[in-house]
């Protein structure tokens, strides 16, 4: 309601400047989702505590929803602003490497059973993985290229970007709280699983 | 508009495919867990907190 109704036009993009909103609360969280996600990381591999390796793959989980649409949102505007779905500016190719990274982390950790090393492996490339967040964030200031670093906005549209920005981040958070709890969930029932296995081998024995 | 209105719709879509997935493996879970105990009398929201965890 408030980027259709509320938020004015922009004089010189009209409505697709809109997409703003969206894409600017998707990048960030998707950046804040890789932090949390490192974070969790090296206290799993701290603590060995399989808590910890849950929060970070629902993060990894939820930072690549919000990668993928990041590039999406950004590849939809880049093509009405400057006529090309693509082109290979540091910001946007910072934040492609960013998506593959947290796909490689998702695949790499769906292709291991054990539950400790796999949470080691994918903790590892965690951490590896925040190394690209400062370079997403600074890239338009050490690099040159087409995407804006800043731009002048008017106030009620910083608002707007502000209040956006928070609901998503709220929104996001909600779901990562909610996929870690199913992990947890998951865990449960594979340990009640193996219970099982275990109780009717040594029965048959 | 039509740019704004679509890449709207596709990233809701987005992120309501990760819910529905969420939502269907909670219940494909929570009937697991009801096979293994074979009790029929918990709820599912109890067998989500770990009724059935010894």
């Amino acid at each position: 309601v408030l980027v259709f109704i509320v938020a004015p036009t922009e004089a010189t993009m009209g409505d697709v400047q809109r997409v703003l909103y969206l894409h600017v609360s998707v990048a960030w969280c998707g950046l804040a989702a890789c932090l949390v996600m490192g974070v969790c990381a090296a206290l799993f591999l701290g603590s060995r505590r399989l808590e910890w390796d849950h929060w970070s793959q629902a993060s990894a989980e939820v930072g690549w929803l919000c990668a993928t649409l990041t590039l999406a949102t950004g590849s939809a505007w880049a093509h009405e602003a400057w006529g090309t779905w693509w082109t290979w500016d540091p910001r946007l190719t910072s934040s492609l490497i960013l998506w593959i990274i947290y796909a490689g982390i998702i695949v790499v950790r769906g292709s291991i059973d054990d539950p400790y090393r796999r949470g080691r492996i994918g903790a590892v490339l965690a951490i590896i993985a925040m190394s690209d967040v400062p370079l997403v964030v600074m890239a338009t200031r050490w690099f040159r290229g087409v995407h804006p670093v800043a731009p002048e906005m008017d106030p009620s549209m910083r608002w707007i970007l502000l209040a956006c920005v928070l609901m998503f981040t709220l929104m996001f958070f909600y779901l990562i709280v909610l996929r870690r709890r199913q992990l947890g969930f998951a865990e449960r029932v594979a340990q009640r699983e193996a219970e099982l296995w275990w109780s009717r081998a040594t029965a048959n024995n | 508009m039509t740019t704004l209105v679509f890449t709207y719709l596709v990233a809701w879509l987005f992120i309501g495919g990760y819910v529905l997935r969420l939502a269907i493996d909670h219940h494909r879970l929570i009937r697991r867990m009801a096979e293994i105990d074979g009790d029929v009398e918990a709820t599912p929201h109890e067998l989500a907190r770990g009724k059935h965890v010894a």
